[in-house]
């Protein structure tokens, strides 16, 4: 059968649209998530953002918000745990109860395996057309809240103490980008899956650190890539059945490896020229 | 006219330690100030403590005459080192640029004022060159050019440098102190910056800020940095050694002939004429 | 409280098996735990069972048991890891979570192929742990396994220790940094594969570091750590697996809470009791207790 025809139908156009808004937010949040090296909370909040969505699967309800609302309130509250204690082990031991709840909704609400594995994994036809509002709501929240702190977030990152003579906190930019971080992740999950959504946050932000020299290049080469990577998984998830996710997690690599190779080639090529 | 920058009775604690304690002080516009002091004297500390990052357990700072507060455009602020990634996606002109608005919400409009008040800050350091490049491939004595620029994009009255020529090459050193100078003259700016070491202060620095053992002398280089002086401070015998143009404090009399002042000095800070 | 039912959970051979299998492991995973954490090599613990799920999906498919699929792929990954040498940072920790996510992909693929070939059950095994359906064949070989992993971490204690706190007095002392390192590599590969069974490889890390970090409040000994965490972690599993059996009859829609759950809100609930209560006995390498 032709892939193309799956446009005729709405589920597909709905997953398709959803699908972009998820993945400009991701594209975008990633670039900070990169630049400050932010891997852990990038890890840890789709973990537990699955307990939050496989408990909303238990009790029916099929809310974005409310997922959204338990992804931000765990961001703010992995903030807290990160400054506090050895990140190793107490926090390793919150993803577990994440997780570890997580499986208990998903067996509590006798859910089939392919619950799991869409909610872990990412799938096609997650999206209903409220869904697709409810998407795009709460992924221009996650991008608006970067796109206030833009300048303080690049600020405290690169010179904090100057950044903090002029009254940009650190603080508050971290927290700012974990609000962002949880709002983005819950929107990204029914999508990418909760296993893999890092890779579509830090994958497109990588590769286009490599080939961006200034802040908005970066963030609109992120963009880009993300949007290609998102569309391309989803498109052959739809023509072969596999998980989205597995489609993102390598083209994502794909787009890493390229970036550097390229980059490291037009190094060469300067190098060579200025010689 | 009030002084750029004015302490009194200064003290600052961490915990149960009193870093230092009861210092007063003050510096003019123009004037470049040279903070030196043995390790763990407080000398970053105290910079902290005038550009308003730590809160002094007593006294007060005023910066033009205003208490000094977070968030104040009229100070520019040089920290020691940046820990950068070789693939940081920002040019010198963003780090610049950052030094003028890196504080406010959303995207910089890239308006002509923005962009030449960027040029000029880098013309001012020199560093003109390094506008389009990578901040991450620098060198440290580059990149410390475009923290300073950075600092005093926003045309700031007081310009505090917290030990700028750790990491620099004996080359770089010399122009980043002879850049200093130049700035706080020309651009009537009052400057302390924090070092280790005098020898590159020597003739540049107006005056010398020593910190010791909780107490400090402010004045000229030739009248601070003395046996009687320095030992007051440190509360005992400290030997001030001069070979061929160059100056080492060294701990300890040798022979006997340094006379300290009493140890018991009354007088936190000696302000030397 | 009758505790009549405890009884006849232990009459069940499931549930015997769960018991022997998981309280071997756990009490190998508290000892590996004590050097994890002097080691700092937590995040290895993380590669491992991401790079285990896809040992464990793939294993499914090819018809193998998945304990074979967890334990493969991660000696190998473990032997690769510690021959690479890496140490992490900034970029680097991110641009290993996406090679990490590329393996984790694959693991999705071959999981959503096992349920397509009718092993329907084979994502929740290997994520969330299969202990009560553990083919009991294995057990025995479980058990030798766990032993033999044990003889070989009280056999090189010492010059694990010393080689983990100092390298270079270690070499200067003459003991084999390297292949010490790629021993213990390999045990801890052994061990937290293992604990995928009982826990699923998304929190088979907890079994891992949980007890260890918790008996680590107590005590600054490595070896009194490993030993007290391996009490403790085996404790936690027995535990796990009698609520586990248990609580079929807790809820009227009769399914059992799984253990993977039970495991991780009591590793959780004993770290978090110890922290509160105890400073920290040895947390940098410099303070630890040579034995």
């Amino acid at each position: 059968m032709n892939p193309f025809v799956m446009f005729a139908f709405p589920f597909a156009r709905h997953a398709f649209l959803a699908a972009s808004f998820v993945a400009v937010a991701a594209g975008w949040i990633g670039f900070y998530v990169v630049l400050r090296g932010t891997a852990f909370a990038a890890h840890a909040l789709p973990k537990v953002g699955f307990a939050g969505a496989s408990g909303a699967l238990l009790l029916g309800v099929n809310s974005l918000f409310g997922v959204s609302l338990y992804s931000a309130i765990a961001a703010l509250g992995i903030g807290a745990l990160a400054e506090r204690d050895r990140r190793d082990v107490a926090t390793a031991l919150v993803l577990a109860l994440g997780l570890g709840t997580g499986a208990l909704f998903l067996s509590l609400g006798n859910l089939y395996a392919a619950d799991a594995m869409s909610l872990l994994f990412g799938q096609v036809l997650g999206v209903s057309s409220s869904g697709v509002m409810e998407t795009a709501c709460v992924s221009a929240a996650a991008i608006a809240l970067v796109v206030a702190f833009h300048r303080v977030l690049l600020f405290t990152t690169v010179a904090r103490e100057a950044a903090l003579v002029r009254g940009a906190s650190n603080r508050t930019a971290d927290w700012a980008l974990l609000a962002s971080l949880g709002l983005a992740t819950s929107a990204m999950m029914p999508v990418v899956g909760a296993l893999l959504s890092f890779s579509l946050l830090v994958g497109p932000a990588l590769a286009a650190r490599h080939l961006a020299r200034r802040p908005w290049q970066a963030i609109a080469q992120s963009i880009a890539l993300s949007l290609v990577i998102t569309w391309l998984s989803l498109f052959l998830s739809f023509a072969l059945g596999w998980p989205v996710g597995f489609f993102v997690a390598c083209l994502s690599a794909l787009a890493y490896a390229a970036a550097r190779a390229i980059s490291r080639a037009l190094g060469r090529k300067a190098q060579a020229g200025a010689a | 006219m009030n002084p750029a920058i004015s302490f009194r009775d200064l003290t600052v604690s961490y915990g149960s330690r009193t870093v230092f304690a009861h210092l007063t002080g003050e510096i003019r516009a123009g004037q470049f100030v040279g903070v030196l002091g043995p390790n763990g004297a407080g000398k970053s500390t105290l910079l902290k403590a005038i550009a308003g990052l730590v809160r002094p357990v007593a006294g007060a700072v005023e910066i033009d005459g205003k208490p000094v507060r977070r968030r104040n455009k009229a100070i520019g602020y040089v920290p020691q080192s940046v820990q950068l990634d070789e693939d940081v996606p920002l040019t010198g002109r963003d780090l610049v640029g950052l030094g003028l608005d890196g504080h406010r919400l959303g995207f910089p409009l890239p308006t002509k004022e923005r962009r030449e008040a960027i040029d000029a800050a880098l013309a001012q350091v020199n560093a003109l060159h390094l506008a389009d490049r990578r901040i991450g491939r620098l060198s440290g004595g580059e990149r410390q050019r475009l923290l300073i620029a950075q600092a005093v994009v926003s045309k700031p009255r007081v310009l505090l440098l917290d030990e700028p020529l750790n990491n620099l090459d004996l080359a770089s050193t010399h122009q980043v102190v002879e850049l200093v100078k130049r700035l706080a003259h020309e651009g009537q700016m009052a400057v302390l910056l924090v070092a280790h070491d005098v020898n590159p202060l020597i003739g540049r620095a107006d005056e010398i800020l020593y910190l010791a053992n909780g107490r400090m002398a402010k004045g000229p280089l030739d009248d601070v940095l003395r046996p009687e002086v320095l030992s007051g401070l440190y509360g005992y015998p400290v030997e001030v050694l001069r070979a061929g143009g160059r100056v080492i404090v060294a701990a300890g009399a040798m022979d006997g002939h340094a006379h300290a002042v009493s140890a018991a000095s009354p007088e936190a800070s000696v302000m030397l004429p | 409280m009758t505790l009549g039912w405890i009884g006849e959970a232990l009459a069940s051979a499931p549930v015997q098996h769960a018991l022997i299998a998981g309280t071997e492991i756990a009490f190998l995973s508290g000892l590996v735990g004590a050097f994890v954490m002097i080691r700092g090599q937590s995040f290895a613990g993380h590669v491992l069972t991401d790079v285990g799920t896809t040992g464990g999906a793939g294993a499914y498919l090819v018809g193998m048991n998945g304990w074979f699929g967890f334990l493969s792929f991660g000696v190998l990954a473990s032997v690769g890891m510690e021959l690479a040498g890496g140490r992490t940072r900034g970029e680097r920790d991110l641009a290993t979570g996406v090679v990490l996510s590329l393996a984790l992909g694959f693991g999705a693929l071959f999981l959503y192929l096992d349920a397509q070939l009718a092993h329907a059950n084979a994502s929740m095994a290997v994520l969330f742990g299969s202990l009560f359906t553990l083919d009991p064949a294995l057990v025995p070989w479980i058990s030798l396994t766990a032993a033999a992993c044990l003889v070989a971490m009280l056999l090189i204690w010492r010059p694990l220790a010393l080689a983990s706190v100092n390298p270079d007095l270690a070499r200067v002392r003459g003991v084999p940094v390297r292949a010490i390192s790629i021993a213990f590599m390999v045990v801890l590969a052994v061990a937290v594969e293992t604990d995928a069974l009982v826990a699923g490889s998304l929190l088979a890390t907890a079994l891992i570091v949980g007890p260890a970090a918790t008996a680590a409040r107590f005590t600054a000994s490595p070896l009194r750590a490993g030993l007290a965490g391996g009490l403790l972690g085996a404790l936690l599993v027995a535990a796990s697996v009698l609520l586990s059996y248990d609580s079929y009859t807790w809820l009227p829609q009769h399914t059992s809470w799984p253990v993977s759950f039970f495991v991780a809100a009591f590793t959780f609930f004993a770290y978090a009791i110890a922290a509160a209560t105890h400073r920290v006995a040895f947390q940098r390498r410099a303070e630890v207790e040579l034995p």
